[in-house]
């Protein structure tokens, strides 16, 4: 993790200079790897900055990618990437996959690849086909987000754990799915009662979230306002709105922190020591096994689905809390994990 | 004037008739109707304060029907009050009370609400609204048009960030965001009033000028250096001794940090300025009337211009409280569009400073509630709940206030002896 967060800080600065950041190359037979992010920027400490972390580390393509600051550049974005003669564009986020399938189709010898999506070709009537050229990166996070659930439900003093979201994304929404559903495993085999505030399985339409992605003030306010119900561990999906609150609760240690996205402890500046653990989506790997794919001449369209099986989602350490975390419970979550893998828990069925 | 009277007698007998109606509904359905045995619980107690009662349980329904018949109570009050041609403001805000208690009463049923936490929550989001809507009210009341007060917001909050985060010192950055504050409003001040640029084209530039400047640097500075550029140290809540004490109102006015307290002094300082002091009529003159001003011998641009510059001034303590009040670091775009709810409070308040004090407080309150019956787990769909705060700005806008009247040479430039 330490080495990707240099890679980042490369990566930045590589950018400031150059505009487009284009990665050295060293053998002749590299691919070129183009990404199209969504709006947020190449820096939004989420899935755009994850995506081209894992495009630059990946060995086999040289990489470049184009921001957006509206959906009106993505077509655009990609049409310059079929001129400039990519092998592989990747659309990253599930708002440009549109006009990736529409791309795909008017440019068949290209692979493209839509993280977040399946990458359909859907008519008016969501009839929905796949495309012969183009490969959906999907992510099974709600396996991940449930150890977390569990974690924080035995974790929990006070029996009350609370999620938000940023906004009703199903990107964001099936974070705090699975870590509801872990929580109600929890309960059924402990036959206990730890209460989820801000996420409902049985009323997914409800539910607490910000707003958008930049009102840190509010998010802070919401955090407060769980504290004041008596949640003792917070699970934010809303990219970096989290930090306020965990530093905040770095102090008043009221609450400990669940984070998203890539591991909190390294993230953080401030609250570092209240993340319990973070559920980790490795958009990076996704980018980097369809890259290597590509090179080796073995593309096809079937959906790449990071597991926790491939490490695709998974969680990371406790780091300064792993004393505080009893045996039992630790070797518990490694369980369910085990336990998925091998498909004797779906997690689904757990209400 | 007899017809203006009719106008206003017309609306507070529809605003008493609505609440009567109103009273009676809550009475029905959340009284009446409401089937649910379970207990709704209101805390009071958030901090060390005195106890007086630290919850308080009572049945959903009965709570709701105690509530609803003080609002029904208070209407038929209000209607008598009326009749006998008595103020009806005190009648007409208890019906009010009554009716959003009884709502809370039944909604919250089986469920548990801070309402001190609730309260407080309220009053932190509604203090950048506030600083925005005085900043607003400056410029607006000395006739220049100030859209531009996000961008004043979002400059100062990362000005105040920085500074902060460099000295390690976050009265520093409470020192520094006023300066950045007003020279946003030096460029607002000098195309607007120097060159005459239309103010309202003008303030949208300045904003989308100021998150590009911002983003930028945040990508350029913040994130690759965040332990040294973003890591603003925030102020301590200072404890009033005694006030701070006192159930319910200490921990919610009395133990905030300095920012808040600024902002009451602040508030009360304008009111006091524009309307006892020689600088607060002349700054009502040449908003009302520049023309008149200039002939008894006031320099109507010079003064605007330096009324421009000390709106930017408190708006810039506003971002001052993103960054060192609140959050203890800079975000991208953070200020999140609440220089345009200022805006909207502003004109709520009908360019008056309690009124627009009011206003914020409002729409804070409407935000945190908001968030507060999501958090307790209601089952209405969350994008519908996002949007309660800005309908109780469209309702409050249209609705509730009636005809407002903006300063009569607002968003006019002044050219002496030409045609205005």
């Amino acid at each position: 993790m330490k080495k990707s967060l240099k890679l980042i800080a490369a990566a930045a600065s590589l950018t400031l200079i150059t505009g487009v950041a284009v990665a050295p190359s060293a053998q002749a037979a590299k691919i070129k790897l183009c990404l199209a992010l969504d709006t947020g920027g190449v820096d939004d400490h989420s899935f755009n900055q994850g995506a081209w972390t894992g495009a630059q580390e990946s060995r086999v393509s040289n990489a470049e990618y184009l921001p957006a600051s509206s959906s009106a550049d993505f077509a655009p974005n990609i049409k310059t990437f079929v001129d400039k003669g990519c092998q592989l564009i990747v659309g990253v986020g599930f708002a440009i996959s549109a006009e990736i399938v529409k791309s795909a189709k008017a440019n068949p010898k290209i692979s493209y690849a839509v993280v977040d999506d399946a990458g359909l070709d859907c008519d008016a009537n969501w009839n929905c086909s796949p495309v012969s050229n183009v490969k959906g990166l999907t992510f099974k996070t709600d396996d991940a987000a449930f150890q977390a659930g569990y974690l924080a439900a035995g974790m929990s003093k006070t029996k009350k754990v609370a999620t938000y979201g940023g906004m009703a994304f199903p990107t964001v929404t099936i974070f705090m799915d699975g870590f509801a559903r872990g929580v109600a495993y929890w309960n059924q085999n402990k036959k206990k009662q730890v209460e989820v505030l801000g996420w409902d399985i049985s009323n997914p339409d409800a539910g607490t979230f910000v707003g958008n992605f930049s009102d840190q003030n509010k998010a802070l306010t919401i955090s407060k306002g769980f504290e004041q119900q008596g949640a003792d561990i917070i699970m934010p999906v809303a990219g970096n709105l989290g930090s306020a609150y965990a530093a905040a609760s770095e102090k008043s240690k009221k609450s400990l922190t669940i984070w998203v996205d890539s591991d909190g402890f390294y993230n953080l500046t401030a609250g570092k020591d209240i993340v319990l653990t973070t559920v980790v989506k490795e958009i990076g790997a996704s980018i980097k096994s369809v890259a290597a794919d590509v090179a080796a001449k073995k593309f096809t369209n079937d959906s790449y689905v990071g597991t926790l099986k491939n490490k695709g989602v998974s969680i990371a350490p406790y780091h300064k809390l792993a004393s505080k975390v009893r045996g039992k419970l630790k070797s518990e979550v490694l369980r369910i994990k085990n336990d998925i893998i091998k498909g004797n828990l779906d997690i689904s069925t757990i209400k | 004037m007899s017809e203006i009277r009719t106008s206003v007698e017309k609306r507070r007998i529809r605003g008493i008739g609505v609440l009567s109606i109103f009273s009676a509904a809550s009475f029905i359905y959340f009284g009446l109707l409401n089937s649910a045995s379970e207990k709704t619980t209101f805390g009071f107690v958030l901090d060390n304060e005195w106890v007086i009662m630290k919850e308080w349980v009572i049945s959903s329904a009965s709570g709701s029907r105690i509530f609803s018949t003080l609002a029904i109570l208070a209407s038929i009050s209000a209607i008598l009050a009326y009749r006998k041609k008595i103020a009806v403001t005190i009648p007409a805000s208890v019906a009010t009370f009554g009716i959003f208690m009884s709502f809370l009463t039944w909604i919250a049923a089986g469920k548990f609400i801070p309402l001190t936490g609730l309260l407080q929550g309220a009053l932190l989001l509604a203090v950048p609204l506030v600083f925005g809507s005085m900043s607003g009210l400056i410029c607006e009341r000395s006739g220049v048009i100030n859209i531009a007060i996000e961008g004043q917001l979002l400059a100062s909050a990362f000005v105040s960030g920085v500074v902060a985060s460099l000295t390690h010192k976050s009265i520093w950055g409470l020192i520094a965001a006023p300066i950045a504050g007003a020279a946003i409003s030096f460029l607002l001040a000098t195309f607007a009033i120097k060159f005459s640029v239309d103010q309202v084209i003008l303030g949208f530039v300045i904003n989308v000028l100021v998150i590009g400047l911002t983003n930028f640097l945040y990508k350029k500075l913040l994130i690759p250096y965040q332990s040294t550029w973003n890591t603003a140290p925030t102020f301590e809540h200072i404890k009033i001794p005694i006030l701070s004490k006192i159930p319910i109102i200490g921990p919610i006015l009395f133990s905030q940090s300095i920012v808040v307290y600024l902002m009451y002094v602040i508030v009360a300082g304008i009111t006091f300025a524009l309307y006892k002091t020689k600088w607060g009529l002349r700054t009502r003159a040449i908003g009302e009337h520049p023309t008149a001003a200039d002939t008894v011998g006031i320099d109507v641009n010079r003064m605007r211009f330096k009324n421009v510059l000390i709106a930017g001034l408190v708006a810039g303590v506003g971002g001052a409280y993103f960054t060192v009040g609140s959050v203890g670091s800079f975000g991208k775009e953070m200020t999140a569009g609440a220089g345009f709810i200022a805006l909207a409070a502003l004109i709520f308040g009908k360019w008056s400073p309690i009124g627009a004090l009011m206003a914020a407080l409002l729409f804070g309150f409407a935000d945190n509630l908001q968030s507060t019956l999501t958090i307790i787990g209601v089952s209405i769909p969350s994008e519908f709940m996002l949007m309660v705060p800005y309908i109780a700005t469209i309702i409050a806008v249209t609705g509730l206030v009636g005809r407002v009247r903006a300063p009569a040479a607002d968003g006019i430039p002044y050219l002496r002896g030409g045609a205005h």
